[in-house]
């Protein structure tokens, strides 16, 4: 029982991440070598390089450690787990709205995002777009695919005008 | 949906020449950016992924010993075990996701050769040809036609033509009388009022009484067609609701799920009354404007063709105007729409769950959220109606206009001797006759808005598809009560499986007991033998016959079943019992009841088996709901038990109650139980441990205590807690 309230913390004289030769992230920590490791973000819209659950990816996926702060690693060791928070949480920030149109109880988007352009669907009266804080925007479209708007005061009239009625 | 997909020839010419294909999906995610032209191609010996700029990742098969998709937070990842280590393949997003989770299980199978190829009964999510989606239907709106959801509103009227043409009579004969007063004035005033030597007090009072029957006339008709308008608006709107509801029934958990309840309900009742309103406010009206308007605009013309034409210049600008704004006002309502919804929503989940906001003292917080999005909705409403506020004002004086013209040309060709005065009342009589209804045109396209928003919302009901389909000659037997599980495999989504290559099999009269931890599958099991949902792979059979061959009526007309949430409807504990067996007598039911060990606190409730229960029986303890349960499910003397045991144990009187009234329940019926209890757990004929989505151990109680596994943890476990109980109490 007290295994499982304990915190054990990652820290770069204990945790040693490398490549597991096919693009995975491994780890070997106190004592043990795990092949590959999951990283999961434990607060991923308030703290994207904070409180990183590091699991085994096995089925039940038991937790090894936390890393605090990514920022405590070498830039190699960040860069290796950077691969693999972006592997597991794509989600692109929509730059630009370049259309918008409603048909047939659907919208059809097509954006500029960070990530390229992108083309996607919504249900028109569903629960689509998530207010995340501020003038942060989540949009989840019909397959699940996420896209953020960080701050739709900053899109022009036009874009704001079309995309709050979904808001 | 379709696993080999034409990559195109630019992508087929990097592939060595020969290369047969089994599968071929699309990825789209490449170093972190959308790309449009990743293929994932497997044939039967090698695993390919490409793109125009040439081949990523070439792969034996065989040098894999697992390929599957491993679903990440809003994407996926195709990757394979190689000795070992498992190598990463491809990036997608959601949208490719069940492609290539089901050529990713191909490829596995040809990696290890084993016999089968793997083909996806998934509908495509998005029309091939114009790419729009149609979740749920079977046709894209529109490649299937234009003017779609209009078209559907009136081939609801197709069995009410008889009504629909004395509408159009009362209508026509309406429009008629309208047109023909201008016309009557004319004659007075040009004739007796003109000229007081030929006509006189006689022309006036036959005028009077020709007005007055005339009113009167069109007070009958005008009130009949409003009369046999909303009588059929009525219908249509209560034929729309039984279909709606039908649907519902038919309709798999998972069109349920991905709903709100509140959006649900909204649909039903407010969209048929959007339709109600339409046929009652509108239609009729819509008609008889369309008639008056025509038939004035040709006696105008016949009068005095330019001056109509200029009276017109205005009709044109309305025109525009309203062209213009017909997409927004369609979007703003659909914002006000969505607005209503997640309100009613939100009270809905509130008034559910009163009990757990109460007992966190959370009241104020749940008031001030409601109070929030009240306001959200009040300001979209105010902005909505402070546009038509202006929009309607301008558009009526526009028209206005036409008047001042006709009163302006009209008023100089009778000064000129061109034209008498009665004519020219006659003229400016018929322009305000146009320009009236005009006016209400302005708001049809509000009103049809509405009519389409509400077509649409209730097309997505009446059109979604059941994804669990009626086979074409359904079994209609008697249940016997034997049970065949072989390898199943399931997921919610099918690129995640709660169960894989799951097997066993429970003889008629015995009792099967399922346990493992929370979430291990032990529900989702359950839900597939009751068919709520359908296996991916493998297959269920009950008496030999498949799940899904039964007549789903038959079949689930023999299985009785009492959950760890008790559900009771609205009604008294009498109809809720009944509703397992509607014709039960009252002895029968009685003796349901005893056996459940219910009468008694039943006889003790001051209305007895009258007491009323209210949603979801709040007025009965959790240990009451569930006697109430087994009662319903002993009367309707099921073949097959499903039975979910309570987690939260009761005080010892109610558990030695309820389990007596379970020993009583699950005799010679085949039962499957998740169960908690170790009473139940020794009583079963078959114990499985579900554990990491498979069978880990399967025996009887005996027999898995000795195995000292999961199983012997699990009840080491409980032993231990009662134990502590008492030690507990006596602190």
């Amino acid at each position: 029982m007290d295994d499982l309230l304990t915190m054990k913390q990652l820290t770069p004289d204990k945790a040693v991440f490398s490549d597991n030769g096919g693009g995975f992230l491994s780890l070997k920590f106190d004592g043990k070598e795990y092949e590959r490791v999951g990283v999961y973000r434990m607060f991923p819209n308030t703290e994207k390089d904070r409180f990183l659950s590091i699991r085994e990816a096995t089925e039940k996926a038991p937790e090894i450690g936390i890393i605090y702060d990514l920022s405590e690693f070498d830039g190699n060791t960040r860069t290796l787990i950077e691969k693999q928070l972006l592997m597991r949480y794509f989600t692109p920030k929509i730059r630009k709205f370049i259309k918008i149109r409603e048909e047939y109880g659907h919208v059809y988007f097509t954006a500029e995002t960070d990530a390229g352009a992108v083309r996607f669907t919504i249900r028109a009266g569903g629960n689509s777009v998530a207010h995340i804080g501020g003038g942060y925007y989540r949009i989840t479209d019909l397959d699940g695919n996420r896209y953020d708007v960080e701050d739709i005061y900053a899109l022009s009239n036009r874009e704001l005008r079309q995309f709050e009625l979904y808001i | 949906m379709n696993l080999k997909m034409d990559p195109g020839q630019e992508i087929l010419r990097l592939l060595p020449p020969e290369t047969t294909i089994e599968y071929a999906v699309p990825f789209d995610i490449h170093e972190n950016r959308f790309i449009s032209d990743g293929w994932i191609i497997v044939s039967p010996e090698r695993l390919y992924v490409v793109r125009k700029s040439g081949i990523l990742e070439a792969h034996e098969l065989s040098s894999f010993s697992r390929i599957r998709v491993n679903a990440e937070a809003h994407s996926g990842i195709l990757e394979g075990k190689k000795n070992g280590t498992w190598i990463y393949l491809a990036s997608f997003s959601m949208r490719h996701i069940i492609r290539v989770s089901y050529a990713a299980a191909g490829a596995e199978k040809l990696a290890l050769k084993q016999p089968g190829k793997v083909v996806s009964h998934e509908r495509e999510l998005y029309c091939p040809k114009c790419g729009r989606a149609y979740q749920g239907a079977e046709k894209c709106p529109h490649c299937s036609s234009q003017f779609y959801y209009l078209r559907q509103f009136f081939g609801m009227m197709k069995g009410q033509w008889k009504t629909l043409v004395i509408i159009a009579l009362c209508t026509m004969s309406v429009a008629g009388l309208i047109a023909w007063w201008p016309k009557l004035q004319q004659e007075l005033v040009d004739g007796a009022l003109s000229h007081p030597e030929t006509g006189g007090m006689g022309d006036l009072i036959r005028f009077l009484i020709l007005m007055t029957v005339s009113t009167v006339v069109m007070i009958a008709l005008d009130s009949t067609q409003y009369y046999l308008s909303v009588r059929m608006g009525a219908d249509i709107g209560r034929s729309l609701r039984e279909r709606m509801y039908h649907k519902l029934q038919l309709l798999g958990m998972d069109f349920i799920h991905r709903r709100k309840a509140g959006e649900i309900m909204n649909r039903i009742q407010g969209d048929t009354n959007r339709i109600l309103e339409f046929m009652s406010e509108v239609f009729a009206g819509m008609f008889s404007t369309l008639v008056v308007m025509l038939t004035v605009f040709t006696l105008m013309i016949i009068m005095n063709p330019l001056l109509t034409l200029f009276s017109f210049l205005s009709i044109a600008t309305v025109t525009v105007i309203m062209g213009l704004f017909f997409g927004h006002i369609h979007r703003i309502f659909n914002a006000q729409y969505r607005k209503e919804d997640a309100l009613e929503s939100r009270l809905q989940d509130v008034l559910s769950g009163m009990k757990v906001v109460k007992s966190y003292g959370q009241e104020e917080k749940e008031a001030e959220a409601f109070r929030k999005e009240a306001d959200e909705f009040r300001k979209i409403q105010t902005r909505n109606e402070r546009f038509f506020a202006i929009l309607y004002p301008l558009i009526t004086f526009l028209m206005a206009l036409g008047t001042f013209f006709a009163i302006y040309f009209g008023g100089r060709d009778v000064l000129f001797g061109r034209m008498s005065p009665g004519e020219l009342l006659q003229y400016t009589t018929y322009t305000s006759l146009i320009f009236g209804p005009l006016a209400w045109m302005t708001g049809l396209p509000r009103k049809i808005m509405e009519l389409i928003t509400a077509m649409n919302r209730i097309s997505d009901i009446l059109e979604e598809e059941p994804t669990m389909k009626r086979a074409e000659h359904p079994v209609k037997k008697e249940v016997q009560g034997e049970i065949k599980v072989e390898h199943v495999t399931f997921g919610y989504e099918a690129y995640e499986h709660v169960l894989e290559d799951v097997s066993f099999e429970l003889k008629r009269g015995e009792m099967l007991g399922l346990v493992g931890e929370s979430g291990a599958g032990k529900t989702t099991l359950i839900n597939l033998i009751m068919r709520l949902y359908d296996v991916s792979e493998g297959k269920i059979t009950v008496d030999g016959v498949d799940l899904r061959d039964w007549d789903p009526e038959t079949y689930h007309s023999s299985i009785g079943v009492v959950l760890q949430e008790n559900f009771l409807f609205s009604g008294t504990i009498l109809q809720n019992l009944r509703f397992a067996k509607p014709d039960a007598a009252l002895p029968e039911i009685i003796t349901a009841c005893k056996a459940a060990n219910a009468h008694d606190f039943i006889c003790k409730l001051p209305d007895g088996y009258d007491t009323y229960v209210g949603e979801k029986g709040s007025t009965l303890s959790g240990g009451e709901r569930q006697r109430i349960s087994i009662a319903r499910a002993l009367l309707a003397d099921p073949r097959i038990l499903i039975l979910d045991e309570a987690t939260a144990s009761l005080d010892t009187e109610s558990e030695y109650q309820i389990q007596q009234a379970i020993e009583r329940l699950i005799e010679n019926r085949t039962t499957i139980a998740i169960a908690h209890r170790l009473s139940t757990l020794k009583n079963a004929t078959k114990l499985i441990v579900i554990d990491s989505k498979k069978i880990a151990e399967m025996g009887t109680h005996a027999e898995l205590l000795e195995k000292k596994g999961i199983y012997y943890n699990l009840v080491e476990a409980q032993l231990k807690m009662q134990a502590d109980r008492p030690a507990e109490a006596g602190e």
